[in-house]
């Protein structure tokens, strides 16, 4: 029981930082294609592209949240759903 | 041991894809023309900055992602023990 829940915690830290490292790399690529103009006059950020770096995380993560609360909404009002058909 | 192995694995491995990926990017932004088979100074340049920005770029997220987890792991030590 002892080995079995350690080896659950593993792999939910796995899965936890599998999940970061996507959840970045899509950041990133999403912010990039927003606020990085495709025109490399210099190598250093720009005032403009910093600010829209700076916001685009903010807002990325609180549509991350977001969406987390509309799905477990949406689950549970499934899970709702299939009790009362089944209980009919 | 073995764990050890398989993070350095990982690592290793996301490091590659980055770098393909930073390729990727750059070459797509840089390079237009096709009329020749050197790398123009033009393209050179625009390559050696896309790098460096997208560098910049992933250091300034990485920091941003931190502090907005810390700020929302302080929240819940700060709501936990009401």
């Amino acid at each position: 029981m002892d080995a079995k829940s350690a080896q659950n915690m593993q792999i939910m830290a796995d899965l936890e930082i599998e999940m970061m490292t996507d959840l970045f790399n899509k950041l990133t690529s999403a912010c990039q294609k927003k606020c990085i103009s495709p025109k490399y006059k210099e190598g250093e950020l720009t005032k403009g592209e910093s600010v829209c770096l700076d916001r685009c995380v903010a807002k990325y993560l609180e549509i991350h949240e977001r969406i987390g609360k509309k799905l477990t909404a949406m689950s549970a009002q499934d899970e709702q759903l299939m009790t009362q058909m089944q209980s009919r | 041991m073995a764990q050890n192995q398989e993070q350095d694995l990982k690592q290793i491995q996301s490091f590659l894809q980055s770098y393909n990926k930073l390729s990727e990017l750059c070459f797509m932004d840089c390079i237009q023309d096709f009329t020749n088979r050197t790398i123009s100074s033009n393209e050179n340049g625009c390559v050696m900055n896309c790098a460096e920005k997208y560098l910049k770029m992933t250091q300034r997220l990485t920091l941003r992602l931190q502090e907005q987890q810390q700020v929302q792991s302080e929240g819940l030590i700060s709501a936990g023990p009401k």
